[in-house]
């Protein structure tokens, strides 16, 4: 074959690469839809394009984990990308540094326009987008900390959460065990934007889940040898409202499984996690 | 495991495999007839393959026989 007879097809405009890693955000799900979901729907919004001018491919990682679907949009006319995913704002991606992602937004025919020239939104303020906050991954998150995982049936247990504002810092000793989630009326309900944590002499503790648009685990060694393990998280102006720290539990063998379960759940969903 | 870039790309050098690619691992001069993916860099991600107007971009283990020397055309580019 000769070079004269590869001319390329025609150029598209935009490439979409959508990761369809299946161990990684391609089984994952948000707000409904996981990476098969996304392709197709991709799809649907490029619609008829006879002129080929948007691309719809499939990928392996692209790195970026956002738990959930991910994918690159690649303007070739402006030599620009966008990286959309189930978080928004800034990450540290391995491989790729420091980067922003822009949130995917439940009609997908809008990603086809704000990419083509003729309709094209700056990247700039596409990446400035806040999306609504990712209750349910919280939820879920907060789920495996309370009565573990599978490989980890058991769960943090003993905590001390911490809410402090410009004034005050209180620390309350309390369990995850039991956290339920409640609507805002206070009724139970598993898909509520309230978790309840009972604390020592049946007190409870409220959060709001929608306030919490970052999370960390942090996991150290003190001066004095012993770990400590901590749940941090933060408001959309990255201060810290609710920390949670583990309790030494008094069951001791309960311990070294706690902190299986820790790291899997670091493993699992990253140091830091955004929403 | 790496992608591999195979004689189509010679003399078309389209570069949506360099748009596209995750990493920036795509690399080619003006000098250079053809684009080359670094192994050491690549994540096999696989975005440049499906993106390749002439369908010059393989992986590794799965690089037609007709266009195996580019193997070793692509290590040897990145060892110099």
């Amino acid at each position: 074959m000769s070079a004269s007879d590869t001319r390329p097809a025609a150029r598209p405009d935009v490439n979409i690469v959508v990761c369809t890693d299946e161990s990684g955000c391609g089984r994952w799900y948000h707000r409904g839809r996981n990476a098969d979901t996304i392709l197709s729907q991709l799809n649907d919004a490029v619609g008829d394009d006879t002129a080929e001018r948007v691309q719809v491919t499939t990928a392996g990682c692209i790195l970026g984990c956002t738990y959930g679907p991910r994918f690159d949009v690649v303007r070739r006319w402006s030599d620009e990308k966008a990286l959309y995913g189930s978080i928004c704002g800034e990450a540290t991606v391995t491989r790729r540094g420091r980067v922003n992602f822009v949130p995917i937004p439940d009609h997908l025919e809008q990603v086809v326009k704000d990419h083509l020239p003729e309709s094209a939104q700056p990247i700039a303020e596409l990446n400035a987008q806040d999306g609504p906050p990712d209750i349910d991954l919280l939820r879920s998150l907060l789920l495996d900390c309370s009565a573990g995982m599978a490989d980890h049936p058991i769960g943090l247990g003993e905590a001390v959460v911490m809410v402090h504002n410009a004034a005050a810092t209180v620390s309350i000793p309390a369990t995850l065990d039991d956290m339920q989630f409640v609507d805002g009326s206070g009724n139970p309900d598993t898909g509520g934007g309230i978790a309840v944590l009972t604390t020592d002499g049946d007190g409870r503790v409220a959060l709001q889940l929608s306030r919490v648009r970052r999370l960390e685990f942090i996991h150290r060694v003190l001066g004095n040898g012993m770990p400590s393990y901590a749940i941090w998280m933060g408001d959309d102006q990255l201060e810290t409202v609710y920390r949670i720290y583990l309790r030494r539990s008094e069951n001791a063998a309960a311990n070294p499984k706690r902190h299986q379960l820790f790291m899997t759940l670091t493993e699992k969903y990253g140091s830091t996690v955004t929403f | 495991m790496t992608y591999i870039i195979t004689e189509p790309c010679v003399g078309v050098k389209d570069a949506a495999c360099v748009d596209v690619c995750p990493v920036d691992c795509i690399y080619t001069t003006d000098d250079d007839d053809m684009f080359f993916i670094s192994p050491d860099e690549c994540i096999d991600c696989a975005a440049c393959e499906p993106v390749c107007p002439v369908t010059a971009i393989f992986a590794e283990e799965a690089v037609p026989a007709m266009y195996e020397e580019y193997i070793k055309i692509n290590y040897d580019y990145f060892d110099k």
